[in-house]
């Protein structure tokens, strides 16, 4: 009972490739967070397995029973659109109780229902608005009544598309806690939508990252955010993400080092390829330091952004640019130049051909 | 290029009053957001600038020069959509070439604009490139080569960097910094989201209900936010805030006291208030400048004490939502509730339903006035 499978999923658009072969597991309880750029393929996956629309390839399977050609009214999976769809004509109360008062579901006394829909108002912070009409709503809280809506149900599993993504910073902190309680309570599987990596590092159990249709890395959230197994990946995750350095590996006295034209930085492994390799290496920027007098890597500042607890320094090295996070509470002039130590942390490598992550030769 | 300055200006539309009697100044080469929720009137303020949507009461004046009246098209200003808003058959040169072309301006004059804006915004090799093939972030980049090459006095931005995903989001918003500084024209930035507010421009309006609520320097509006709007507003998870009376100690040191914890006011914070101090305040602390440290066993059940809600690692650091056992100790909560958000360091084993003391910074501590919601340190008007 409750795993959500996809094998091998595909969807082609006339030549364009939507979905390539896509292999997931979802297991019961858990959520999966599914990030990757617009245009990846993340509402096109979210589509199928919710039976709105039919795959080219591959099959979606819940608990062991392939249900690809089912139409979607039959599969029981709770989807929230990132569109809402709500229904303009009904209060918000009704929204929210009318998968329970579908045909199909299974009757609840009145009371039982109003109960339901009261502790879901509840959850999404809507209570006081019960009666309102959509059109009388803000864009976050026709959000929230979607999210209403998709979470009274107990589905075989949920899809949640971008569901919080129109909420504003405080309620979005505290409706992830929320929401996942909920989900992981149930033994439904859930697929987890979002552009925001971020996002998905914080609700979900283990995120896959998609881009352009291919499914680019399944992991834990730590495990994505440390070891990023493509270029695409590193590009996507962090806030800003990780600073990409094209170079080359060179031989110096028996030691590896990555050279670029402004810095040099010794490996603390040896990865397949060796000397010679084009490589790209990857810096976080909360990893990078600015130190005083005389260093090695130096660069001049084009940009700071202050962000009140820390700011963003955005540092030419030579015909590249890095961002690095920095907490000293001064400000920066374009032009100044700064000395950076880029010892610290755990940078990643990856190779410059085909962007995946070099790890150590064995 | 121009300074600009609004003199109590208000607009209304019926009895609607989106914008009521604002007035602000933005320096010649200053580039100033209009920052605030849906519905604040910072998008109606940029409108009136632009001439678009006529002011209801008040002036605006460009470098001195009175505009209230003048037509958009006679104030010299030009506009950065969120949509890009090119011409989606035209090539990225004759997009940024349009402005001139439509003015009749000479080809060679033109080519010669068109040329230095290209290499300014790095897009040269782009040139012949029809702009429906371009990313977003790179159509974006030609919409704002458009803006600068009939070099307007002042440029607006809507929203630009709203329908970019966080990369090119990131990359472009520090990309317009630049292309502001090195041009030096006079800028004015609409959005909903701080930190491009505050990332991107010199100075922020803070706006609410169509009411200014602070003008400052970014690092000001997140160190000493004028009022409790503005302390919310700023800041990523938002500042945690506690309800509190204040009283003086036996040993005269001024003490903030809420349900079940007490707080000693370090004399850094003390002197900094205004007197006469208010019975009621409203404590602020920002989850940065909380720790929360494990209590095992029988520890004091005083003090800001409670259950771990809700882990979420950000890669760098977790944040840590914490559910008090005295449901009012917070009430005013960053959530409205009695939930405490705190940062902390990344991996740290904060799984729901461990307990925990949360403690504040003393030195990072904001103080409120509860009747009216004003910073009691007073304004900051860098």
């Amino acid at each position: 009972m409750g795993r959500l499978e996809l094998r091998g999923l595909g969807r082609v658009f006339g030549a364009h490739r939507a979905l390539d072969n896509v292999d997931l597991a979802v297991g019961p309880g858990e959520i999966l967070g599914l990030t990757g750029p617009s245009g990846a393929g993340k509402s096109t996956l979210c589509r199928l397995v919710a039976g709105l629309d039919a795959p080219s390839a591959g099959d979606v399977v819940l608990d062991g029973t392939t249900v690809t050609g089912v139409p979607a009214e039959r599969r029981r999976v709770a989807f929230m659109f990132e569109s809402y769809a709500l229904y303009p004509h009904l209060s918000v109360f009704d929204n929210v109780a009318f998968p329970l008062r579908a045909p199909s579901a299974p009757r609840l006394a009145p009371a039982a229902l109003t109960a339901r829909v009261h502790e879901l108002l509840a959850l999404v912070e809507l209570e006081a608005l019960a009666a309102r009409r959509p059109a009388e709503l803000s864009g976050g809280q026709r959000q929230r009544v979607a999210l209403g809506r998709a979470l009274v149900q107990s589905p075989r599993a949920w899809l949640l598309d971008e569901p919080i993504s129109h909420l504003d910073a405080k309620l979005r902190h505290l409706l992830r806690g929320a929401i996942r309680r909920r989900l992981v309570a149930t033994d439904a599987p859930t697929i987890w939508a979002s552009p925001d990596a971020l996002e998905t590092l914080a609700v979900a159990d283990r995120v896959a990252v998609l881009v352009g249709g291919r499914v680019q890395q399944v992991g834990a959230p730590a495990e994505i955010y440390r070891r990023p197994a493509t270029v695409d990946v590193a590009r996507l995750v962090g806030d800003p993400p990780m600073n990409l350095l094209p170079g080359t590996l060179a031989d110096e006295g028996g030691r590896l080092v990555f050279r670029h034209p402004a810095l040099r930085v010794p490996l603390r492994f040896t990865p397949r390829g060796g000397a010679g390799s084009e490589v790209v290496l990857g810096l976080r920027p909360g990893d990078l330091r600015l130190v005083d007098g005389d260093a090695s890597v130096r660069g001049e500042v084009s940009v700071w952004e202050p962000l009140g607890k820390h700011a963003i320094l955005t540092v030419k090295l030579g015909s590249d640019v890095v961002k690095v996070k920095v907490t000293q509470p001064r400000g920066w002039k374009p032009g100044e130049t700064v000395a950076l130590d880029v010892s610290a942390g755990e940078p990643a490598l990856f190779d410059a051909a085909t962007g995946s992550a070099l790890s150590p030769s064995t | 290029m121009a300074s600009i300055r609004l003199e109590r200006v208000w607009k209304r539309y019926g009895p609607v009053e989106a914008v009521k009697a604002l007035s602000l100044a933005c320096a010649d080469g200053e580039l100033l957001a209009l920052l605030g929720p849906s519905g604040c009137g910072k998008t109606s303020t940029l409108k009136m600038i632009a001439g678009i949507e006529t002011v209801s009461e008040g002036a605006i004046d460009f470098g001195g020069r009175d505009v209230t009246a003048l037509d958009p098209a006679a104030r010299n200003v030009a506009m950065v959509f969120e949509d890009y808003a090119l011409y989606p058959h035209l090539s990225v040169a004759d997009n940024v070439a349009f402005p001139l072309a439509v003015r009749g301006r000479p080809a060679a004059e033109t080519r010669r604009a068109v040329d230095d804006v290209l290499a300014l915004l790095g897009l040269t090799s782009l040139r012949d490139v029809g702009v429906r093939q371009l990313s977003g972030g790179a159509q974006q980049r030609v919409a704002i080569g458009r803006a600068l090459v009939r070099r307007p006095e002042v440029i607006l931005f809507d929203e630009p960097l709203s329908h970019l995903d966080g990369d090119h989001k990131v990359q472009l918003r520090a990309e317009i910094k630049r292309l502001q500084k090195e041009t030096g024209v006079t800028g004015v930035l609409v959005t909903h989201d701080q930190t491009e507010a505050m990332a991107m421009a010199d100075r922020v309006a803070v706006m609410d209900g169509g009411v200014l609520q602070q003008l400052a320097v970014p690092q000001a509006l997140y160190e000493r936010p004028a009022n409790l709007f503005v302390a919310q507003f700023i800041g990523e998870p938002p500042m945690n805030l506690f309800g509190a009376t204040l009283a003086t100690d036996a040993s005269a040191a001024l003490t903030a006291i809420g349900e079940g914890w007490r707080l000693r006011l370090p004399p850094s914070v003390a002197a900094a208030l205004r007197r006469p101090l208010p019975p009621e305040v409203v404590v602020g602390v920002r989850p940065e400048h909380l720790t929360l440290e494990p209590l095992d066993g029988a520890a004091d059940a005083a003090g800001l004490v409670g259950q771990v809600f809700f882990r979420e690692p950000r890669g760098d650091v977790d944040v840590v939502l914490v559910r008090l056992d005295r449901p009012h100790a917070a009430a005013i909560g960053p959530l409205g509730r009695d939930i405490v958000t705190v940062e902390t360091a990344a991996g740290a084993d904060w799984t729901p339903g461990r307990r925990g003391a949360v403690r504040p910074a003393p030195d990072h501590l904001h103080l409120f006035d509860a009747a009216d919601g004003r910073n009691l340190a007073g304004e900051d008007t860098r």
